[in-house]
């Protein structure tokens, strides 16, 4: 980008978050004018004297909040950290910084990253920026905020987070580009964790390319990060990815997979055919489409929401009250045999975390019981491991980090990618979304397509595609476990076709 | 981390994919190592300090109570333990924090302790190099892959609202540890007790209750220098019979700790804490009774005594037709009486679950093949080699050596011994070489030392003088009056270039050649002695006090200035009386 394009650019998302933020409700927090103002200068300096940092020198980006920034509050919009300020820098805001890049704002999403609408947080709801007026659609969640900052032009690009589908499926009801890269790229440093061992920081972004640059400039091992792969598998996972079809095979079509078990019968008719024709499409270009098994898909959601709950009941309690969270309660006298400090503890934790967080930790805790652990926490690991055969098993390459290898199907009859819907439709009203609030676990179908990913730590990106109404709709692309390199080359053919529609 | 990576060339874990495995290797120890001779010197022993109330001792010199609880009684009592002790390590195990002992509060807190959010644990690989050394002085087996599990439970001084430790996959598990007569127990009594595991986990903060005053309301402060600091547990099977052995097993749990170096601080300064379990069954039942916990003693004194009197107490229950419940109960150690903390209904489930931000331990055999080359003899081995020919000391003598500071005057008492054996020119005297130097160690020295407030650890005399000085006295140079006055002089002048012989010269305490009772100078002297006391004398050659002529020993050892030994000054004295 030239010189005097990085001032335009800062200008005009300061301008879009001017605009637009009072209604998307994207922003918690942007950075003042002046501040922005000067880093572009400084970057646009940089350029003309060709010193500049890197390709992302000057532009500016949006930060999810659960994501630690030095100069500004890290709340999850939770009242829990409503005065959070950290002192430090997570370590993928501090590599963008490095690169040059512009922290223009923190963003919205659903408390603790728990939700799927960008409504739970203490912030008020993010608003799609596709909302038909006067409807007021869903962004989706976790990361509604970063996916409505880029669809509304108020960022370059931004970071979220995804634990089981927190970027994907916000992309997809944005139509924004939606990564969320292989577990153990990117540093969870500074990640707020809901449950550690699901979280990914991922990036959405307008095209591929600009999501492929930012992963280039985050991909790196971080000794703070006790789960970021060190170099030795890094080394591994790229002699794997480059290996095999760069020896002279690179126009080889595709195989592509199509899990037979994501065809619920709750999709809507809509999102079948965008499915449907983009497959054909790819068949057109010569690619193979082939069905698959997975059998482990009907059993991943609950696995998942186990694991994700338990995980998060351990992660949040350490907002008691006593480092964290509103000092409300004043201690009473011990009653029913409770202490002063434990009544301190519920109280604060009462009021300090929203009833869709409290839900889950009441949850969580439950699995933890020593009367439910192994019927439920064991069991779902076992489930999370079955998941991950799953796609061991269709994958035409195997996973560069299990230990045990030879047991894909092969590069003859495995399949190099998977495609899939991110969600059952396109956004839903907010109007209906708080409808469905509590109401039963209808609503946790919608997690059936980007929950397996997650719990395999595979890579996966939501791409919009073309779909037959007035509201964006993306599809995911899946690969094997460090294949990021030939995920991007899929997802911008998928890109390409909506261009060329 | 140096130590990791180079571990990693070395061969792959075995791990979850995601995971990078967190190695311990030989090169570890390099760090290791260092961080002993630091932390050896850090604990400042106040030195007039006596020596602390909690140090292990003979359990016979303190069994006033032993073995009431057990003796008629129809009820078989079972007693288990665990012990949390802080290990000998400079930084804290999940984080670059300094441990400390005196710092300032909160000066010793790195944002992982402090539970921000968003920073994650990162295991100090060093901090396992000690537990390691505890768990094979247990003789356990090291487990090669052992991991991490959070236990959850709110308190103000759990910043985490877990702590970290190895619940479900300990680093060590079956070891055991042997009581015996060294113990305090019967010539012949040998019991083995069983060492279930020894685990990994992290400290809590410190929290400090301030009362009201005029400006504040009574309020709890948190101290986080201890949060995240590295302990072990150390679990053990609940085979103990009686408070006395549990006592005895606590003791020597604490010496085996300190001498294997992996826990520097025993009980007496809240490096050691402990739990117990007691339950009690009709003899000839099977199967254990309901199981009480009396949590957080922090002596032994308090673990005997608490489980005498929680033994009494559900034998009260017991006979009353009662049932004993499954119950948490706190000491007080004032009252000399438990109370319930909580019943089982109340009591916390803690939770636990594997730590999945924390890679599997793996732990290498080579390692724990050097730890086990290179671990200092236990304390059973010390004492066996100092009550052994040559040294030939008493259990009493041998344990004072062992558990006073930490282990230096054997050290001390061995160089003695060393030098004189070797000497060309040393003719060994009447008196047994090695005894003689534990009494002048120990008692002559050691007694000085304490009579003026001296620390064992500012001792003036060095190894060398107190080796002269037996030589002179062990060839006859001097008598044992006149050493014991080189050596008040040695302790006074706190010198090492003093040299003993001259200091004999310089005061002329050399023993004055005799010949024997037969010593004309000698019978002089006796002469004019026995006539200044002419009554004493006479009681004595009627036979009415026979004693006295210890009297005139006395004095007539005193009138030769202390230079003629006792023996020659006896028989002088012997002969004049019978003359």
């Amino acid at each position: 980008m030239a010189a005097k394009n990085v001032m335009h650019e800062a200008a005009n998302c300061l301008r879009n978050i001017h605009q637009k933020n009072a209604f998307l409700n994207a922003f918690v927090c942007v950075s003042p004018q002046k501040e922005v103002t000067e880093q572009a200068l400084a970057s646009s300096d940089r350029k003309n004297t060709g010193t500049s940092l890197s390709p992302l020198d000057g532009l500016p980006f949006a930060v999810k909040d659960n994501l630690c920034t030095k100069d500004m509050a890290t709340s999850c919009s939770s009242l829990m950290l409503a005065d959070f300020s950290p002192e430090y820098d997570s370590t993928v805001v501090s590599k963008l910084r490095n690169a040059g890049a512009i922290v223009i704002g923190k963003t919205n999403m659903d408390e603790f990253g728990m939700g799927s609408h960008s409504t739970t947080g203490s912030r008020g709801p993010v608003r799609n920026p596709y909302s038909p007026y006067p409807s007021v659609y869903s962004a989706g969640g976790s990361s509604g905020g970063s996916a409505a900052a880029v669809a509304g032009n108020m960022c370059f690009g931004a970071l979220g987070s995804d634990t089981g589908g927190s970027i994907r499926l916000p992309a997809s009801y944005c139509g924004v580009i939606g990564f969320k890269p292989s577990y153990g790229l990117l540093s969870r440093q500074g990640l707020v964790p809901y449950a550690n061992s699901l979280d990914t920081v991922g990036i959405l972004a307008r095209d591929v390319s600009s999501a492929r640059l930012v992963f280039d400039c985050l991909n790196e091992a971080d000794p703070a990060d006790p789960s970021s792969l060190g170099g030795r598998s890094r080394r591994k996972i790229k002699h794997h990815a480059t290996g095999p079809r760069s020896a002279g095979n690179q126009h080889r079509p595709w195989n592509i997979g199509v899990p037979v078990d994501y065809n619920v019968t709750e999709i809507s008719p809509s999102l079948k055919s965008a499915w449907i024709s983009t497959l054909a499409n790819l068949r057109d270009l010569g690619h193979n489409i082939k069905a698959v098994n997975m059998p482990s898909t009907r059993h991943a959601v609950s696995s998942y929401y186990i694991i994700a709950l338990a995980e998060a009941s351990s992660n949040l309690a350490k907002y008691d009250g006593i480092q964290f969270g509103p000092h409300t309660a004043t201690a009473s006298k011990p009653t029913n045999g409770i202490s002063n400090s434990l009544q301190l503890v519920a109280a604060t934790r009462e009021t300090g975390f929203g009833k869709e967080v409290r839900r889950r930790i009441l949850l969580g805790n439950y699995s933890l019981t020593s009367e439910a652990m192994e019927n439920y926490f064991i069991h779902a690991q076992r489930i999370r491991r079955l998941v991950k055969e799953d796609f061991d098993g269709i994958f035409s390459s195997p996973n560069p980090l299990s230990s045990r290898t030879g047991q894909s199907l092969g590069s003859k009859t495995g399949v190099d990618f998977l495609v899939s819907p991110v969600s059952t439709s396109p956004a839903p009203s907010l109007e209906n979304v708080a409808k469905e609030d509590g109401v039963g676990v209808g609503g946790y179908i919608n997690d059936v397509f980007t929950v397996p990913a997650s719990m395999a730590g595979l890579p996966a990106i939501s791409v919009p595609v073309h779909g037959d109404g007035d509201l964006p709709i993306g599809l995911q692309v899946t690969a094997q476990y460090g294949d990021e390199e030939h995920l991007f080359e899929v997802a911008t053919l998928i890109e390409s076709l909506l261009e060329n529609a | 981390m140096p130590p990791l990576s180079s571990a990693l060339k070395a061969r792959r874990p075995l791990v979850l994919s995601r995971y990078r495995g967190q190695w311990v290797c030989p090169s570890c120890l390099t760090q290791s190592r260092r961080l002993h001779a630091g932390t050896l010197k850090t604990p400042s022993q106040s030195p007039i300090s006596p020596p602390p109330a909690g140090q292990p001792r003979s359990v016979r010199s303190e069994g006033k109570s032993s073995g009431k609880e057990s003796g008629n009684s129809k009820w078989e009592v079972t007693v288990g333990l665990e012990i949390h002790a802080q290990l000998n390590a400079p930084r804290k195990l999940f984080s670059y924090a300094a441990t400390s002992f005196n710092a300032p509060p909160n000066s010793r807190v790195a944002p992982f302790d402090a539970s921000i959010p968003g920073i994650q644990p990162k295991l100090n690989i060093p901090t396992i190099v000690p537990a390691i050394r505890a768990a094979v002085a247990f003789d356990c087996r090291i487990n090669r892959r052992s991991s991490f599990d959070r236990k959850h439970y709110f308190y103000k001084d759990q910043p985490n609202g877990y702590q970290i430790t190895q619940f479900y996959h300990p680093f060590a598990s079956d070891g055991k540890i042997i009581l015996n007569e060294l113990d305090g127990l019967g010539p012949s009594e040998v019991i083995e007790i069983g060492i279930k595991q020894v685990q990994m986990e992290q400290d809590t903060a410190k929290s400090i209750f301030q009362p009201s005053t005029e400006d504040t309301p009574a309020r709890t402060l948190v101290d986080l220098n201890r949060a995240g600091s590295a302990l072990v547990e150390i679990i053990t099977t609940p085979s103990l019979k009686s408070s006395k052995h549990a006592a005895a097993c606590l003791k020597k749990i604490q010496s085996i700790l300190k001498a294997s170096t992996a826990a520097i601080d025993g009980m007496e300064k809240g490096g050691v804490r402990c739990d117990v379990n007691v339950s009690i069954q009709e003899k000839g039942l099977p199967g254990l009774g309901r199981r009480v916990e009396i949590k957080n003693l922090n002596s032994v004194k308090a673990v005997q005594e608490s489980i005498e009197a929680e033994i009494k107490r559900q034998i009260a229950v017991r006979e009353s037709g009662g049932e004993i419940e499954g119950e948490t109960r706190g000491w007080d150690a004032v009252k000399g009486e438990s109370k319930k903390l909580r019943s089982k209904e109340g009591e916390v489930d803690y939770r636990y679950k594997p730590d999945a931000e924390l890679p599997p331990l793996i732990i290498e055999e080579s390692l724990v093949n050097h730890i086990k080359s290179t671990l200092p003899p236990l304390p059973d081995q010390i004492l066996r080699e100092l009550m052994n020919e040559p040294f030939a000391l008493t259990l009493k003598d041998a344990r004072t050596m062992v558990d006073l500071d930490d282990g230096a005057r054997v050290d001390y008492y061995k160089a003695i011994y060393k030098d004189l054996s070797t000497r060309q020119d040393f003719k060994p005297g009447s008196k047994h070489l090695g005894k003689l130097i534990g009494n002048w160690t120990l008692h002559e020295l050691g007694g000085r030392l304490a009579a003026t407030f001296i620390a064992w650890l500012d001792n003036p005399v060095t190894a060398a003088q107190m080796a002269d000085l037996l030589f002179n006295l062990q060839n006859g140079m001097v008598t044992a009056g006149n050493a014991k006055r080189a050596l008040d002089h040695l302790v006074t002048f706190n010198d090492s270039n003093i040299r003993v012989t001259e200091l004999i010269q310089e005061y002329d305490l050399a023993t004055r050649p005799t010949e024997g009772e037969d010593d004309e100078g000698l019978i002089k002297l006796a002469t004019h002695i026995i006539s200044e006391y002419p009554e004493k004398a006479e009681q004595v050659r009627s036979g009415k006090k026979p004693n006295l002529k210890n009297f005139f020993i006395g004095n007539l050892m005193k009138a030769t200035g202390g230079k003629v030994d006792v023996q020659t000054c006896k028989k002088v004295i012997e002969k004049m009386f019978s003359a």
